[in-house]
């Protein structure tokens, strides 16, 4: 091929690809039909704990030193003195009146979830069976080692996981321990006895009218993966999302309502960690996450634990309606060093109702 | 003349050893769970791959110090060299100098000296380290435009270090300018409150759904593959248009390099990306994972890399496979087979079973934590090296 032929072939396939870059967007994915879960009347949501840990320096110097975000969990000698831990009551009223209650993780430190557990009434609520379902959203520490703080109560408790477990989350499940650079960083003595659900993300489990489970198989930091969501639809209101730390990102949760759940379109609120500035770091695609929730028009937004207190500030300032948490956490025996006063975060002993 | 012969069994053997130097520097170096080090955080160890992989350009392609001989022991010479400089220009330059006394976001421990929100050790050698990335790619992609483009013109003829030099500064200014007009503002945009007297807001925000720059690091890398594609499979076509006996490139050459870069980049990330949407819906700004359009962009670029990584094993270690007299025929099969060999690396990068013990990473696809993009840069690499610094020995003949 000559020099000029050769330009002139490349200027009217400049001007070919302009045309076609002018067409609009690459072909949809393919619909799939959706799911009707029902729906409830209202959902109250107690923070029973959010403080995974208490000191994030400690917690990140933790990972930092043993390799970093994708480091298993369980080759970490964790600080056991910085362990506190996740866990959330569910309260779905149903229309006819009914409530039901759900127990979601079951946190880190056995010392700090007994204490939790007896603050709110949920050891007797577990003993009376009054709570017979936990959700466990994933495997992490801060939302699964403190198990026996459960079971104890009832080790027949049932029990929905994602079914990516490895082999140390089920020696702890079923009474064991566990140890890293031979130092012990959790045990059970409470081996577990009830029915365990491993969850899947080909169907949504629904619990009651208005409350289904959907997993998420995504990859997750400290070797961990898959994560489970809880979806409720308030009667006129929308769909709510409760989460441990929302892994998959808000807005694919959100999204996947709109796409895969009946009545999905209208978006009402969320509540839980967000997993969006774990450790108060910024980064423009937390910018994305407050411009792509506004587009969303959620009414209500309860978050705290994995959110970051940098973003829940942010976004409240660029008119997200974050709910304001109260002081109670001071009430409790320790709190998270990065607490503020802006009250952004929905805390330990606030709730919220949807 | 010379000719250059090639043992094909020798080159499968090279291969094969090839993969067990590179799982053992991945164990090493970066592999998070299994490793010595554990590097691969991730940004650190892409940032510390990426860099490494520009200086090699910078010692073989820009200062022309390769070893055509098939005396082995010379090729050690510019691999200490290119190491030395590796380490002097990360460590000493970007976190001692650059860092501590010019811009600080290229350095941790400057950083954290700042007192700013949430800047400790890992988030603070995170950013620098994306400043880095950042900075190599923006260095390798005019480095491989201008190679390929102008070759050692203007300075034809001249002593090679007289060539090497002003290679080496005219690429760099190039190249930092274009860092400054599409990395930069991603920087600056890391920190609380933003640092808007630095840097402007990311302007592509609008049209790439993100204020993150993997969207130019997406089409970036794609034009290299195509750049990569011309250059070792069709024997430098067009650009063999634009150069003559006395002049290894011209200001033509340069600039059909660039078009093809930029226009060849973005057709190829459109063309990944209206598949990536096929099977996972349109991206969304605020997404995670396979919803992200900052995945879908980075994730361009992680699959214009597995084919660099395709390209260059069939070149090196297969000699390209095909040799038919028609060129046009020579380069359809080549794209084929780069292209199904490409294809073969990812399904082994993201299979459920041999990618994950091998690499030593969570099943899965989606997770920026974990981009496959150090792992093919560090094979790139290592390829490079056996090519330009010991020139493939045994292979060639």
């Amino acid at each position: 091929m000559k020099r000029r032929n050769f330009l002139k072939a490349m200027g009217a396939t400049a001007a070919g690809v302009g045309a076609a870059a002018t067409l609009g967007a690459p072909s949809k994915a393919f619909a799939r039909g959706k799911e009707d879960i029902g729906e409830c009347k209202s959902l109250k949501i107690t923070v029973l704990t959010e403080t995974s840990w208490f000191d994030n320096d400690q917690f990140k110097k933790d990972i930092v030193d043993n390799g970093g975000a994708s480091t298993n969990q369980y080759d970490i000698p964790w600080d056991p003195k910085n362990a506190g831990g996740y866990a959330t009551l569910l309260e779905i009223e149903q229309l006819d009146g009914t409530v039901n209650k759900l127990l979601m993780d079951t946190g880190w430190s056995n010392e700090w979830m007994d204490y939790v557990y007896e603050r709110h009434g949920i050891d007797k609520m577990i003993a009376s069976k009054e709570i017979d379902t936990m959700v466990l959203t994933h495997w992490h520490l801060d939302h699964f080692w403190g198990i026996e703080s459960t079971l104890k109560h009832n080790d027949k408790i049932k029990i929905y996981a994602p079914e990516t477990m490895y082999p140390e989350d089920e020696k702890l499940l079923y009474g064991g321990k566990n140890e890293a650079k031979g130092q012990l960083i959790n045990k059970n003595d409470v081996p577990f006895k009830g029915e365990l659900v491993k969850t899947n993300p080909k169907q949504f489990y629904k619990l009651y009218p208005g409350v289904a489970i959907k997993e998420f198989d995504v990859p997750i930091l400290l070797r961990v993966r898959g994560e489970n969501v809880v979806y409720v639809n308030v009667k006129g209101k929308g769909i709510v999302t409760v989460t441990g730390c929302c892994h998959p990102g808000l807005l694919t949760l959100y999204s996947t309502a709109r796409r895969q759940i009946k009545g999905g379109d209208q978006i009402y609120g969320c509540y839980g960690g967000l997993h969006i500035s774990l450790f108060e770091n910024w980064d423009p695609k937390m910018d994305d996450i407050i411009k792509g929730a506004k587009a969303f028009n959620p009414k209500k937004m309860g978050c705290n634990h994995c959110t970051g207190w940098v973003w829940a500030e942010n976004a409240a300032k660029a008119g997200l309606p974050i709910v304001k948490g109260t002081n109670e956490y001071k009430t409790y025996p320790r709190q998270s060093a990065v607490a503020k006063d802006s009250n952004v975060f929905l805390t330990n002993g606030d709730t919220v109702v949807f | 003349m010379t000719t250059t012969k090639y043992n094909y069994l020798f080159g499968l053997i090279a291969f094969v050893v090839m993969i067990v130097v590179n799982f053992a520097l991945w164990r090493l170096f970066f592999a998070p769970s299994n490793g010595v080090f554990k590097l691969f955080t991730p940004m650190y160890g892409l940032s510390l791959a990426a860099f490494y992989f520009y200086t090699v350009i910078l010692v073989a392609d820009i200062f022309g110090w390769k070893n055509e001989t098939r005396n082995i022991v010379k090729g050690i010479a510019p691999l200490i060299t290119s190491i030395v400089v590796f380490y002097v220009i990360y460590y000493v330059f970007f976190w001692n100098i650059l860092g501590q006394f010019g811009i600080t976001y290229f350095s941790p421990q400057a950083q954290i000296a700042t007192g700013g929100t949430g800047l400790e050790i890992w988030n603070a050698r995170e950013n620098s380290s994306l400043a880095i990335l950042f900075v190599a790619t923006a260095l390798i992609w005019v480095s491989m435009i201008w190679n390929t483009g102008f070759g050692n013109a203007p300075w034809d003829g001249m002593k090679q270090t007289v060539v090497g030099f002003s290679k080496f500064f005219a690429t760099a200014f190039i190249g930092i300018i274009f860092y400054a007009i599409f990395f930069h503002p991603n920087i600056t945009a890391l920190f609380q409150p933003k640092q808007v007297f630095a840097g402007v807001l990311p302007w592509w925000d609008g049209i790439a759904m993100t204020a993150s720059s993997f969207y130019h690091l997406g089409w970036m890398f794609a034009g290299l593959f195509i750049l990569m594609f011309l250059n070792d499979c069709m024997d430098g076509f067009p650009f063999n248009l634009f150069r003559s006996d006395e002049k290894s490139g011209s200001w033509i050459g340069a600039i059909v390099a660039l078009v093809i870069a930029v226009g060849g980049g973005f057709i190829f990330m459109y063309i990944t990306e209206a598949i990536m949407s096929y099977y996972w819906y349109e991206p969304f700004t605020g997404g995670n994972y396979t919803d992200d359009p900052r995945f879908r962009h980075v994730h361009t670029a992680e699959i214009a890399a597995f084919f660099m990584l395709a390209l260059m094993i069939v070149k090196v270690f297969f000699n390209n496979v095909f040799q038919p007299a028609n060129k046009w025929l020579a380069a359809i099969v080549r794209l084929i087979v780069v292209s199904g060999a490409g294809m073969l690396i990812y399904y082994f990068y993201y299979s459920e079973t041999l990618g994950p013990k091998f690499v030593d990473r969570v099943p899965g696809i989606g997770n920026i934590d974990d981009t496959s993009l150090c792992w093919t840069l560090m094979s790139m690499t290592m390829i490079l090296v056996y090519d330009k610094f010991f020139n493939a020995f045994p292979i060639r003949k």
